[in-house]
């Protein structure tokens, strides 16, 4: 039987916002076993976004916990999530989130880097080469299209071999056809490296490739029969 | 460390990372460029004053010096020259004449020229070493008084020496004015077969030392522990209106580094504010990839000191080498030898350029480690606001920066405080004033409108920058009107055609002829004051003794003989501080005196007291009526005491005054001293040449300093304008993107610098009005008035300066493709 990778029990989160009380989450139960794709789908504002963010150890939630390679993450400080964060995760964003002043190459270099990596360099160059971005290791972001930052930061991502990813609306900024090339790199990437995949999106396209998908409603979450 | 290096190294093509580079560069630079100049040029200046002893301090005494004193001078590595002053005979077939002699050694003078010539008013050569034994210098009149010609013999005591050459000029003769005889130069190995030594003459003996700024003060106080009964002088002692201008030079020199400093710092603040906001995206990314709060702070921190260390170094070699390039630019002002300088600048710079990175730059960085990682997916938790704790953090800095830069507790204070309000209420008046622009602009062209509508969107952050702008600006004229007072006041002080020679002894029968000559050089003079000698017999019913027993060194002030004089008139230079000057008519009245501030103050005199003088065996008794100041630096006579009728029926008076010779004319002294032997003249013209010699070289010092400054002023304008780049390069490519063109959208930012200069000149010009007042009354002792032109050029220079930074900084905003700057 899988063991569970991720797994939270009675998640709640609420802010306040003025004088006004919102619940984002509200009671979620839920586990993810190792090597699986899991997708979040949900209208926007639904707290699809808020929930990927608590599973990474971005946040806190109010009240609740959250495991993560049976450690409870929803209890460290942040010090002690980053270190969870930096060996156990890597992330896709909607907007791609490279560091502009850094080229293709140094981007995927950095998490490499600040675990520690030796091989930063040589690593990043195949993972670059993987995404087929070889050729444009120094360029800089703004010297890249929407699709090919997105492969930038899909080598991050994987360069460093960690065991879970989040991806957040990977393809939320680019065209049909771009975000079909992207979804086909991800997967198959996934697929390489039995990473386990937890992805948001309102894209039932992109979610009807992952093995399971998750629906959000106003805080809830419901598996899709 | 290698992450910091490798990240900073990296970033190296981020503009942000450059605006903060380059302030705090130009931060140390600018304070080490100012302090090694102004020290130099202090301990140049101060050194050249040295000239007006002939020595940078001098030590005499009624008694020979005791060797130890000697040893000690020697023992401070100081450079040392001997020489006795005394009153002597000089006889010839043709007459006596008391001289006043001064033996030296060879190696008068220690500082400053010595100059002579082999005639009578004869072509000047300078001279190293006084007279050779056997020979004797003497002023050129004296040559006729005595019926000399170069070469021949005269006797003075025991001794036959030879007059070889005419003392034109000595560095040193600002010393006494009057009662003094005219001078006479011999060599001291002549001085014991003169035998004049036991005639019972009263002699200075004096000592002369020349050295290193340090060792001359440690000499000076361990003078002052062990030999209290010894006279020491310095260059300061010598001329008030060189130590005046040293003074207020320092005082200038002191305040506009502070400036320099603040706007160098706020200049750091403004670029690391920015540096802060850009790096928020990066933190938040950085915190996604594994890196917890401490290891943000640590690469940040890291990566600060790294930079630090690059630009302090980088900002003391720069500061090092603009103080050279000064000196070089200025080196038809300053000597050739000019002081070395210390390292202490270097220090104050490194000292600066911490505490404006710890100050002004580790806040920002400091919040950095809060935002929240959540910020990858919601960009609206980046906007990590400003806190209380950065203005205070900013806040010590300046303290700290002023108080390491001035070591002066009331400067610090008091330029914290005008700060302080001045920033409150520039804040109220920007937000009024933005409010009205905008009401105002409702009716006017579409350019402005949407100009100002600009303006007021932003308002929060534009009414900060316009504090900004204001405060910088006020400094800068401020600095401006200040140095221009300065050295207006100085140079009146000696304003051309200033009495330059005096002439004293001169009796009664001699007055017609002395009035002809002044005619025939078409030449005005000061009024003919008699004097008659006398000293203080009684004080308010006190003795002498009594009323000075409590004022220390100064008693021998009063002790004196004094030079009394009566007038009818009010000199043009004193004032009148209390009580009424007497009407014309001398008559019958009682006897009146006048009494001068300072004097009045020592023997705590007020109107209606009785002083007592002893004039010729006779008492005197006379009521205080007025208490007056006087202009001592103005070169005219001046007096202490001086009463409304004759003392002694002005018999035995003679008489002084003062005149303006031109140079060309100076050979008709010789005419008049031939024709009226009795006449002794004093040229001042030398020491009123070397005051304005010095004068004119802090004025340059000052000019420089202030372009210094101006420049500090531009950097902050600059990184003040460029804080708000990227809003505005935003706002442009969005309206062009809509289809504005670009001279609209030009013009838009036109009228948006514009109108921000002209607010901030506007609010500059009131602030440094108001401030100027308060330093021409309270540091410079100068009187207020005001500037009307301050307040027309003041608004539209701003509006000229900010639009030409502003454009400038945002001439890339219309080049570039709008899609570009929406992307990033």
């Amino acid at each position: 039987m899988a063991t569970p990778i991720i797994r939270t029990e009675q998640l709640y989160h609420e802010v306040t916002s003025g004088s006004e009380r919102l619940q984002i989450l509200r009671g979620i139960d839920l586990s993810i076993d190792q090597g699986t794709s899991v997708a979040i789908v949900g209208a926007s504002g639904s707290g699809k976004s808020t929930l990927l963010g608590m599973l990474a150890g971005l946040d806190r939630p109010s009240s609740g916990t959250i495991w993560l390679a049976d450690q409870p993450i929803s209890q460290m400080t942040e010090e002690q999530r980053a270190k969870v964060r930096a060996h156990n995760m890597g992330f896709v964003f909607q907007n791609f989130q490279l560091l502009t002043s850094l080229t293709a190459l140094e981007n995927v270099m950095l998490p490499l880097e600040v675990k520690g990596s030796q091989q930063a360099e040589s690593k990043a160059k195949e993972f670059l080469s993987r995404v087929g971005l070889g050729q444009r290791l120094n360029h800089y972001p703004s010297q890249l299209s929407g699709g090919e930052q997105q492969r930038v930061a899909i080598a991050r991502a994987f360069a460093c071999e960690a065991p879970v990813l989040f991806a957040d609306e990977p393809t939320g900024n680019l065209d049909g056809q771009t975000g079909q090339v992207i979804t086909d790199l991800l997967f198959s990437l996934n697929q390489e490296q039995k990473t386990t995949l937890v992805l948001v999106t309102h894209d039932m396209r992109l979610a009807s490739r992952c093995q399971r998908v998750l629906t959000m409603d106003s805080g809830l979450l419901k598996e899709a029969v | 460390m290698m992450l910091a290096w490798r990240l900073l190294w990296r970033q190296r093509k981020a503009g942000e990372l450059w605006i903060m580079l380059s302030a705090l560069l130009l931060a140390v630079a600018t304070v080490v460029a100012i302090a090694i100049f102004a020290q130099r040029i202090q301990s140049s200046l101060l050194s050249e004053a040295g000239a007006l002893i002939a020595a940078d301090l001098q030590v005499s005494g009624s008694e020979p010096l005791p060797d130890s004193v000697l040893a000690l001078a020697e023992r401070n590595n100081l450079i040392q020259s001997q020489s006795m002053n005394f009153q002597a005979t000089l006889i010839t077939d043709a007459g006596l004449q008391l001289g006043a002699v001064r033996a030296v050694d060879n190696l008068y003078p220690l500082k400053g020229d010595l100059t002579i010539s082999a005639q009578p008013f004869g072509e000047e050569s300078l001279v190293q070493g006084g007279p050779a034994p056997g020979e004797l210098w003497l002023v050129s009149r004296l040559f006729s008084v005595l019926g000399l010609e170069p070469g021949d013999s005269l006797r003075l005591g025991d001794v036959e020496l030879r007059a070889t050459q005419a003392i034109i000029r000595e560095p040193d003769s600002a010393g006494a004015f009057f009662g003094v005889n005219p001078r006479v130069m011999m060599n001291l190995e002549d001085v014991p077969s003169a035998n004049i030594q036991g005639a019972g003459a009263r002699i200075r003996y004096q000592l002369s030392v020349v050295g290193s700024e340090s060792d001359v003060q440690n000499f000076r106080s361990q003078l002052e522990a062990q030999y209290p009964e010894l006279r020491i002088s310095s260059p300061r002692d010598s001329s008030d209106a060189i130590a005046n201008a040293l003074d207020s030079g320092q005082r200038f020199l002191l305040l506009a580094g502070s400036m320099a400093v603040i706007l160098a710092g706020v200049a750091v603040a403004l670029a690391s504010a920015r540096f802060g906001h850009r790096q928020a995206n990066t933190v938040a990314i950085l915190k996604s990839l594994g890196l917890g709060p401490a290891a943000i702070l640590r690469l940040y921190v890291q990566q600060f000191v790294l930079m630090g260390l690059l630009a302090i170094s980088l900002g003391l070699a720069l500061g090092w080498s603009l103080h050279a390039l000064l000196l070089w630019l200025l080196r038809d002002f300053f000597p050739q030898q000019i002081a070395a300088a210390s390292l202490a600048p270097l220090g104050l710079g490194f000292a600066t350029g911490w505490i404006a990175l710890l100050g002004f730059a580790l806040p920002p960085i400091w919040r950095l480690r809060q935002i929240s990682p959540m910020a990858v997916l919601r960009q609206n938790q980046l906007g990590a606001k400003g806190q209380w704790q950065q203005w205070l953090f900013g806040l010590l800095a300046i303290i700290a920066l002023l108080w390491f830069y001035s070591r002066d507790a009331q400067l610090t204070l008091y330029v914290l405080l005008s700060l302080a309000v001045m920033v409150l209420l520039l804040l109220l008046v920007a937000w009024a004033l933005l409010y009205l622009a905008r009401q105002l602009s409702r009716s006017s062209s579409k350019f402005w409108r949407l100009g100002i509508a600009n303006l007021y969107r932003h308002r929060r952050f534009n009414a900060l920058q316009l504090v900004v702008f204001s405060v910088t600006l006020m400094l800068l004229y401020l600095m401006v009107l200040v140095r221009t007072d300065l050295i207006n006041s100085w140079q009146q002080q000696v304003p051309d055609g200033a009495a330059n020679h005096f002439a004293f002894n001169l009796y009664q029968e001699d007055l017609p002829a002395f009035e002809r000559w002044l005619d025939e050089q078409q030449v005005q003079a000061q009024p003919l004051y008699p004097v008659i000698r006398g000293r203080f017999h009684s004080i308010a019913g006190e003795t002498l003794e009594q009323r000075t027993a409590n004022l220390g060194d100064r008693s021998g002030e009063f002790s004196r003989e004094l030079n009394l004089t009566w007038s009818e008139h009010l000199a043009a230079d004193n004032q009148l501080l209390a009580g009424q000057w007497w009407p014309q008519g001398y008559d019958d009245q009682e006897l009146l005196v006048s009494l001068e501030e300072s004097w009045a103050r020592a023997l705590n005199l007020e109107l209606g007291d009785y002083i007592e003088v002893r004039v010729g065996g006779l008492i005197e008794r006379a009521r205080v009526h007025n208490i007056r100041s006087v202009d001592w630096q103005s070169f005219n006579p001046n007096f202490y005491l001086i009463f409304n009728q004759p003392l002694l029926d002005g018999f035995g008076a003679t008489y002084l005054t003062s005149f303006y010779l031109p140079p060309e004319q100076k050979p008709s002294l010789n005419e008049l001293v031939r024709a009226q032997p009795n006449v002794a003249i004093i040229e001042v013209d030398a020491i009123i040449n070397q005051v304005r010699d010095i004068v004119d070289r802090i004025s340059a010092a000052i000019e420089f300093i202030l372009l210094l400054v101006l420049a500090a002023g531009s950097l902050v304008l600059l990184a003040s304008v460029l804080a708000t780049l990227d809003v505005r390069m935003r706002e442009s490519a969005l309206l062009r993107a809509l289809g504005a063109g670009r001279a609209l959208v030009r013009g838009l930012l036109s009228i948006e610098f514009l109108a921000l200069g002209l607010l901030a000149g506007l609010m500059a010009s009131l602030g440094a009005q108001l401030a100027i007042i308060a330093l021409q009354t309270q540091v410079f002792d100068l009187s207020w008035r005001w500037y009307p032109s301050l307040w027309l050029l003041g608004p539209m220079l701003a509006a000229l300066l900010i639009w030409g930074l502003g454009s400038l900084a945002t001439a890339r905003v219309v080049k570039i493709p709008p899609l570009w700057v929406l992307r990033q």
